[in-house]
Formats: structure tokens, C-alpha cells, sequence
């Protein structure tokens, strides 16, 4: 699955693995960077590319697996409703783990 | 996001500890060398989460600062190594003696050097975008990028050993200046690349793109003096139509370069420094440059080079101005000049002709072809030039004014334009419409009404124009009943219906005559006559006062009567169509025979019984009649004029060879002695001579003996006998002094009404406002000079409308 390049694997400090299509993985600022295919130098492209870029695959020492999980569906949500105005569902979580996804959210500016 | 709230009791986990207990200067030396290793393109060998974790934990623990100044200082390592390794050869070999090459060396290593930067840049700025978020926003400080941007002008343009920057616009001057001349091939890329650089960097002091105070003003400058120089050579070498090719071929190539390597901001400048030094600076020269010039362009209507004229003078108002001067002049020089050709060739024909002689018949002809031609040629020159506003000036208001006014003075200039321009349509509704298709009629009419609306004295073209229509009208010489009708509806749309009110008056009659007449032969009064018989009715005051209508006034209607008449000198048969003026009250005498005073009296009392209070006096000079005459050889129909009818008809009566004087003719039928002796030279001295004359002079004396010419032989039938000067012609000296006074009759009343009206509007006024308020109202009529008005003022003061203040002799006031 990490060799198609529309699919990126999300790998959490803790070792979980989430494969998430690229364009919900880029609704993260961050991670949208992090994977930019499109950097060039004179050199040419792949010199440019971070480890990232190269592998689609990023990965989170600092992130647990139960906070990306939750990330993961947070990303799809945004990407599905994001162009919408109205009629927009809540997105729901736990209470107990509203701090820890919070700074993953600040870390990964989405 | 929310939170859905399941477990109200629910703990919230602590967040975890972020970036144990790590030296930061540790930390940083991964991003320094990271930096570093993007310089040299491995990013692949890089983390970016690492490196943004890294940044992140930095910032997060107060680091901010220390990472911030430490990228600064290590992205301007960086730049100083370069700058030595590959720059400082460059400037080096281009500093002395710049050429091509080396400058093209030096704008391509800086090039390359910016783009290596601005690259590893956008890389940095995206690794670090934590710091940008939070700590630099925080801060207050420029972002990563902009930081960047600001470190390579400080290290590479504006390093203070170096001068880089001067040495950069120097080598992009050169450059351009080589591309110029067309001495050698320049690489553009090179330059797009040195000034985009330029154009993103800012100026630290101006706070503006280091473009627009480097590159921008040098480049102007250095392209006016260039210009100017080029200026120079051309203007003495070239014709007005090359060297205007040549500045727009300039100016083309000046923006294609701005276009391709230069900033849009600076196209207007650039524009502008290239027209200002070949155009502004020789606006007049290159008009005048000789047999080149304008007046050439003008001449040969090259409307492409005027048209290029036109759009490189147009962004100069103070050009425009003085090429809207030149061309004025140039057509009032026309105007002269076709002038003094119609009156050379005036000249000739009086030559011809025993010199002037006012009542000389070929030199009024010619003199008349002459008047036509002038409005021809003064028409056709206008042609020209609207062909050219609207081909070259881009149909320029201004312009349009320009040469409006050139041909309202030149038109103007002849003081018999308004008596001109009516006989010049007169002889186009009479013969000159016939070949023309109607497309070109409507467009003759169209320039005969702007001929008009650039008059100044309106009304003096009304009165002839009332004169020449009133003869076409009656002699029905009209070809085209929808073109008359078709100028009166333009003049109206030109004047108001005030204008035309006469001139419509003079169709409507015509028109009601037509249906008495229709109604006399329905009514079979007309088959007692024994003639056709077809009377004009007219109503006075639509109509020119003729030389020879009666005095008097009071409402009246004057009858004109066209008929056919039986005579003849041996016998005499029917005709038709006549027509003739009746002054009753000139009293003249009508012979007894062919019933024609019958005819007369018939059609009054017919008409009057429909009309009941109404006068008519009837006009005989304007009349004509169809005549059945046997001659010796042949019987002739001989359509001749009232006069000469009555005339003809003392030979018809009984015996034979009837001999009278000038004088029994004179007792005999009244007509007023010049008129008849007139008509009596086109009856036995003209070209059909039907009187013989003794003696055989062409002078008639009173005491001049006229026979019956019954031996006269024509190969045609019938026959026309002009009659002298009853063609539309110039004016004798005379005539246009009783045309000028009824002209100054008219308009002292014109003057007066209007007087009257502003007053009463206005109830008192100071005599300039009244003088200035009076020739604004009447100018669409004609000038009124300040001496008319005044005289007009003084005797309507006499008459009790107006009185001056008694506290203030310049104002007037207003008497209900």
C-alpha cells in the first residue's frame, strides 16, 4: 500500500500504522509539507524531496496511536465537509484525550 | 472540534511532557547542518518531521530567539562563502572595461546565486513554518523567507566592500544598451532573472523594491538620452512619414522588452521617456520637415502615417494641441486657396467675355459655374478630411472640432457662402441629381446641411434659399419632389421648425393649389376656359417678396395663374400649361383675345366661392404659358413666360404685319418698362427669334419697331424661350444690395422680438448682459453686431417697450 502514491502511511510513536488517502493526510499543513512532491532545485526534483516525500510514509515519535486514530478521522471529517456551509455534523471525541489532541492538532496545524 | 461529553465524570488525560531535558544548542546544531545539507541539495537525506519536531520543541521551550538569530547567522555564512567563491571573479573581470560577455557573467552568477537561495529558502521557511507560526508572529519579526530575502541583499548586493548592486544595474544598462544598437546578441533569461531578483528585493531605507530605486530611474534616464541622440540624427535624415515609423518601431520594441524582462510598473515611464525625446521634444519640426512634413500627409492622404502621427502625439496634450493648430491652418490655406482658383478662373471668363459687365449674360453663367464649383470643392476638401478624422484621428473629439471650425471660418470667408451654397443646391435639385444614385443624393444633401449648420448667417441663406425654391417651385424645375421635402425636414432638424415654417408653407401651397385646380376641372368651370388653366395660389408671407408685387397689404392671397392660351400671329390653338403672377394692383392689361381675362375672372370667382374673404392679386412675372404658333413653314408650341405672352398676343390680333413701337407695346399691356424690355430682347434678339426688330441692335430703345417673324424656321417643335435672368444666378451688384437690405430689414425685426423677449423675461438688465443675451439667442440664426442691437434697443425705447433707469443710465428696464 506505501508504494501507491495516493495512499500515505501514518506511523504512530507507539508503531500503529494508518494508511489514509494523500489528500486527507495533506488537510494537515504540516504533513502537506512534509510530503510536497513538488520541490525542485536545478539539480533536479528528487534532490529537493525530504526522506518523506520519498516514502509516503511520516512518522510521529511523539504521537500515540489511540491520538492518531483520532487525527486520521478528524482529517477525513475536515476534507469531506470542509466546502460545505451548512448542515455540518460535530465531530465527536473523548473527553479525556481532548488535551493530547489538541497539541497534535497545534503540531500538525489542521 | 467539540467534544461529545459521554462520561460527565470523565478525567482528562494530562498531555505528555514534550522535549525532555536536551541541550537546545544541540538541537540547533541539527537544523544548522540541516541547512546546510539543503544548500546542497540532500534534502532527501533529511527528516522533515525531525527537523520540524526539532524547531517545534525549540520554540516551544523558549528557544525561539536563539533558533531565529542562529538561522540568520548561519544562512549569512553561507551567503559570504559564496559570494567570494563564485561572484567576486566576476566582478573582478567586469569591473574596467565591461563587455557583453563579462557583464552576462556577472548577471549570471548573481542569477544563479539567487535562485540557489530563493530555493533553499522556500524549503527553510517550510521546515521551520512552527517558528513561523508561533514565535515570529509573536515577535513581531520578519517571517523566515522574508529574513532570507533581506540577508542575501545585505551579504550580496548591498555587501559594503563589494558595490555589487551598482555593478548589477551597470551590467543590466550595458546590456540593454547592447540590444539597442543590435551589437550583440544578449540572453534574456540572464536579465529576467537579475531583475525579477531586483524586483523582490526591497530597498532598506526606501522601503520600496530595490528595482524601482536602481533599475527603474537609470533605465528612464539612460533611455531618454538615447532617444534624444536618436532624435538628433534621424529628424535631419528622415521624412515626417519614416521617422514616425521608426519612433513607433522604437516604442514597439522598448515595451516588447519591458514586457519580457522588465517590471509592468515600468511600461508608462518607459513609454514616456521614449515619446517625450522623438516626439514631444520635435512636435513642430517633424510636421514641418520639408516636402515631408504634414502638410505632404495631408496632401497625399496617407492616412497611416497620419494615424501613427495621431497615437504618438496623443499621450502629449500640449502636441496634439499644436498639430490640431498646424492642420487648421493648413485647411483655412485650402480654403484660400480654392477661393483664388475659382476667382483665377472667374478672371479668365471675364476675359473672355468684354469684361465685366454686370448685366453680361455669359459672365453671370460663368460666374454662377463658378459659385457651384467652389461649393463642390469647398464640400469634396471636407470629405477628405472627415474621411481622415475618422481614418487617422480615431474620430478625436477634439480634432473633430478642430477641423469643424477650419471650415466654419474658411466657409465664412466668403462672404456670399449662404447665397452660394442655396444656388449650389438649386442647380443639383434642377439638373445635378439626375445621374445620381440615392445613396448619393442623401449623401450631397447630408453635406449641403453641414454646409449650412457651419454658417454663421442662417437666415441670409434662408432668404435666397426661399428665393431659388419659390422659382423652382413655380416653373417646376424641381426633379425630385422627395428631395426638396427631404433638405426641408434636415434644415429643420438643424434649425426648428421656425426655420422652415416659410419654406413648408411655399410646399403646402403648392400642394393646395394643385387641388383647386384638380377641384376646377372636376367642377367643369375649367371647360368654359377653352385652356388648361393652372394657378399657384400662394400665401404672401411664405413667399420671397417678387420685384414686381404690388404695395398693398392686408390679408391677401396672391393668385398665380398657369393656363394655356390660343395664340399665335396667323391663328392660334391650344396649349398647356401656364403660368403667371397677377399683380392686379400694377395694373397690367391683359389683351382682350383668347379669353384669358375670362379665364382669369372664372377662377376668382370659383375660388372665392370656397374662400370667401380672401383677396387675390394676381402675379404675372412669374408665370409661363404654352403657345400653339403658326408659322409660315410650320406650326411651333413656344413655351414662354407670362410677359412674353401677353406680348405675343398684340401680333395675334387680326390683320397682318402688325408693326409696333417699344412704346405702343409699353401703353398696351402695362408691363413695367424693364421688364419688358427684357422680355422683348429674348422674343427678337435671343437665339429663337420670333419678333423681328428694327433696327437689328441688341438694345432696345423706346422707339423700336417689332414685326411678327412669321418666316421663323426651327427644326424642332417645340420650343423654350428663355428668358433672361430667369435662371438662378449669382447675384449682380444690385441685386445682392436689395438681397443685403431685405436681409437688414429682417433681421433689425429679429433683433427687436428677441430684445423684447430676454426683457420680458428678465425685467431690467445692464446694456452689455441685454447685447451679450441677444447675439447668444440669435446665433443660430446669424451674427448680430453689437450696432444693430443697439439701434434696435433705441427704438424700442422710442416706442415705449424698454426705458433706461433713471438711477443708472446702463441699465434698462422692462415696460409691460
Amino acid at each position: 500500500m506505501a508504494t501507491d502514491s495516493t495512499a500515505v502511511r501514518l506511523v504512530s510513536g507507539d508503531g500503529f500504522s494508518f494508511i489514509v488517502d494523500r489528500s486527507v493526510a495533506e488537510q494537515s499543513a504540516t504533513i502537506r509539507n512534509m510530503l510536497d512532491m513538488t520541490r525542485s532545485t536545478s539539480l533536479g526534483s528528487g534532490a529537493a524531496m525530504f526522506t518523506e516525500a520519498l516514502t509516503s510514509e511520516v512518522t510521529f515519535p511523539e504521537i500515540k496511536g489511540k491520538i492518531l486514530e483520532k487525527v486520521c478521522q478528524y482529517l477525513l471529517y475536515k476534507k469531506r465537509f470542509a466546502n460545505e456551509g451548512e448542515n455540518i455534523p460535530e465531530f465527536g471525541f473523548d473527553l479525556e484525550i481532548s488535551l493530547e489532541l489538541l497539541m497534535a492538532a497545534d503540531y500538525l496545524d489542521c | 472540534m467539540s467534544y461529545a461529553n459521554k462520561r460527565p465524570g470523565g478525567r482528562i488525560m494530562p498531555a505528555r511532557r514534550l522535549t525532555p531535558n536536551v541541550d537546545p544548542e544541540k538541537q540547533f546544531e541539527k537544523i544548522s547542518q540541516a541547512i546546510e545539507e539543503i544548500y546542497k541539495h540532500n534534502a532527501s537525506q533529511l527528516s522533515f518531521e525531525e527537523l520540524y519536531r526539532t524547531a517545534y520543541g525549540l520554540v516551544l521551550s523558549k528557544n525561539g530567539p536563539m533558533l531565529y538569530s542562529g538561522v540568520k547567522q548561519v544562512l549569512e555564512t553561507h551567503l559570504k562563502d559564496r559570494m567570494y567563491q563564485d561572484i567576486y571573479p566576476h566582478i573582478e573581470a567586469a569591473g574596467s572595461r565591461p563587455t557583453s560577455a563579462s557583464c552576462e557573467a556577472l548577471l549570471a552568477s548573481v542569477r544563479l546565486l539567487w535562485s540557489e537561495h530563493v530555493t533553499a529558502m522556500l524549503v527553510i521557511k517550510d521546515v521551520l513554518m512552527y517558528v513561523d507560526k508561533v514565535y515570529v508572529k509573536a515577535a513581531q519579526l520578519p517571517t523566515i523567507y522574508e529574513m532570507g530575502m533581506c540577508v542575501f541583499r545585505d551579504q550580496v548586493l548591498l555587501a559594503s566592500n563589494q558595490l555589487l548592486n551598482g555593478k548589477v544595474v551597470d551590467a543590466i544598462m550595458f546590456q540593454i544598451l547592447q540590444e539597442r544598437k543590435s551589437a550583440s546578441e544578449v540572453n534574456r533569461d540572464t536579465l529576467r532573472g537579475a531583475v525579477n531578483m531586483m524586483i523582490e528585493l526591497q530597498d532598506p531605507r526606501q522601503l520600496r523594491p530595490m528595482y524601482d530605486v536602481y533599475v527603474e530611474e537609470r533605465l528612464l534616464a539612460e533611455t531618454g538620452v538615447h532617444y534624444a541622440g536618436v532624435a538628433r540624427m534621424r529628424i535631419s535624415e528622415m521624412g515626417a512619414p519614416e521617422y514616425l515609423r521608426a519612433a513607433q518601431a522604437d516604442l514597439d520594441t522598448e515595451l516588447e522588452r519591458a514586457r519580457d524582462y522588465m517590471s509592468p510598473s515600468t511600461t508608462p515611464g518607459l513609454t514616456n521617456a521614449v515619446l517625450e525625446n522623438l516626439i514631444q521634444e520635435f512636435t513642430l519640426p517633424i510636421l514641418r520637415i520639408p516636402n515631408a512634413g504634414l502638410i505632404e500627409m495631408l496632401h497625399q492622404r496617407d492616412t497611416e502615417s497620419l494615424y501613427t502621427l495621431y497615437r504618438l502625439y496623443k499621450p502629449f496634450p500640449s502636441s496634439i494641441q499644436v498639430l490640431r493648430t498646424c492642420i487648421y491652418d493648413h485647411i483655412i490655406g485650402l480654403g484660400k486657396k480654392i477661393m483664388l482658383g475659382v476667382e483665377s478662373s472667374s478672371g479668365n471668363a471675364a476675359d473672355d467675355g468684354s469684361q465685366k459687365q454686370a448685366s453680361d449674360v455669359p459672365g453671370i453663367a460663368a460666374r454662377t459655374a463658378m459659385a457651384l464649383r467652389w461649393v463642390q470643392e469647398v464640400l469634396s476638401c471636407y470629405d477628405v478630411y472627415d474621411m481622415m478624422l475618422k481614418q487617422s484621428f480615431a474620430d478625436d473629439q477634439d480634432m473633430r472640432n478642430t477641423i469643424k471650425d477650419a471650415f466654419i471660418e474658411i466657409i465664412n470667408a466668403n462672404a456670399r457662402a449662404p447665397e452660394l451654397l442655396s444656388l449650389f443646391i438649386d442647380d443639383n435639385l434642377k439638373n445635378g441629381l439626375r445621374r445620381k444614385s440615392e445613396q448619393e443624393i442623401d449623401h450631397l444633401l447630408e453635406r449641403c446641411v453641414l454646409m449650412f449648420r457651419f454658417l454663421k448667417n442662417k437666415d441670409t441663406f434662408e432668404h435666397y434659399y426661399k428665393l431659388h425654391l419659390a422659382k423652382r417651385l413655380l416653373f417646376g424645375r424641381s426633379l425630385s419632389d422627395d428631395s426638396e421635402q427631404s433638405l426641408v425636414s434636415k434644415l429643420k432638424v438643424e434649425c426648428g421648425s421656425q426655420f422652415t415654417l416659410k419654406l413648408e408653407g411655399m410646399f403646402k401651397d403648392m400642394q393646395l393649389s394643385s387641388d383647386v385646380n384638380r377641384e376646377m376641372r372636376e367642377s367643369g368651370v375649367a371647360a368654359d376656359i377653352g385652356f388648361d388653366l393652372n394657378v399657384s395660389v400662394l400665401t404672401p408671407t411664405f413667399w420671397p417678396t417678387m420685384a414686381s408685387s404690388g404695395a398693398s397689404s392686408g390679408p391677401r392671397v396672391i393668385a398665380q395663374e398657369t393656363g394655356t392660351d390660343n395664340s399665335g400671329a396667323n391663328s392660334s390653338s391650344n396649349g398647356s400649361g401656364n403660368n403667371g403672377m397677377k399683380a392686379a394692383s400694377s395694373g397690367i392689361l391683359i389683351p382682350s383675345t383668347a379669353g384669358i381675362s375670362t379665364a382669369i375672372e372664372k377662377f376668382t370667382s370659383h375660388y372665392l366661392r370656397f374662400h370667401s374673404g380672401r383677396r387675390l392679386t394676381w402675379q404675372y412675372a412669374m408665370g409661363n404659358a404654352d403657345l400653339k404658333v403658326h408659322f409660315r413653314s410650320r406650326t411651333h408650341e413656344l413655351n414662354v413666360s407670362t410677359y412674353q405672352m401677353i406680348v405675343l398676343m398684340l401680333f395675334v390680333d387680326g390683320e397682318q404685319d402688325v408693326s409696333l413701337t417699344t412704346e405702343q407695346i409699353h401703353a398696351q399691356t402695362r408691363i413695367p418698362s424693364e421688364s419688358l424690355s427684357r422680355h422683348l430682347q429674348s422674343l427678337a434678339c435671343g437665339k429663337y427669334r420670333v419678333l423681328i426688330k428694327t433696327p437689328m441692335s441688341r438694345e432696345i430703345s423706346p422707339s423700336d419697331v417689332f414685326q411678327f417673324n412669321s418666316g421663323f424656321k426651327s427644326p424642332q417643335y417645340r420650343i423654350r424661350i428663355p428668358v433672361i435672368s430667369a435662371r438662378n444666378n449669382v447675384e449682380t451688384e444690385q441685386e445682392k444690395e436689395a438681397s443685403q437690405a431685405a436681409i437688414g430689414q429682417e433681421r433689425q425685426y429679429v433683433i427687436e422680438a428677441a430684445v423684447v423677449r430676454i426683457m420680458k423675461t428678465r425685467r431690467q438688465m445692464t446694456h452689455e448682459q441685454l447685447v451679450n443675451e441677444t447675439v447668444d439667442q440669435l446665433s443660430a440664426r446669424f451674427m448680430a453686431s453689437p450696432k444693430m442691437i443697439k439701434s434696435g434697443i433705441e427704438k424700442l425705447i422710442d416706442r415705449e417697450y424698454l426705458q433706461r433707469s433713471p438711477d443708472d443710465p446702463r441699465l434698462y428696464l422692462y415696460l409691460a
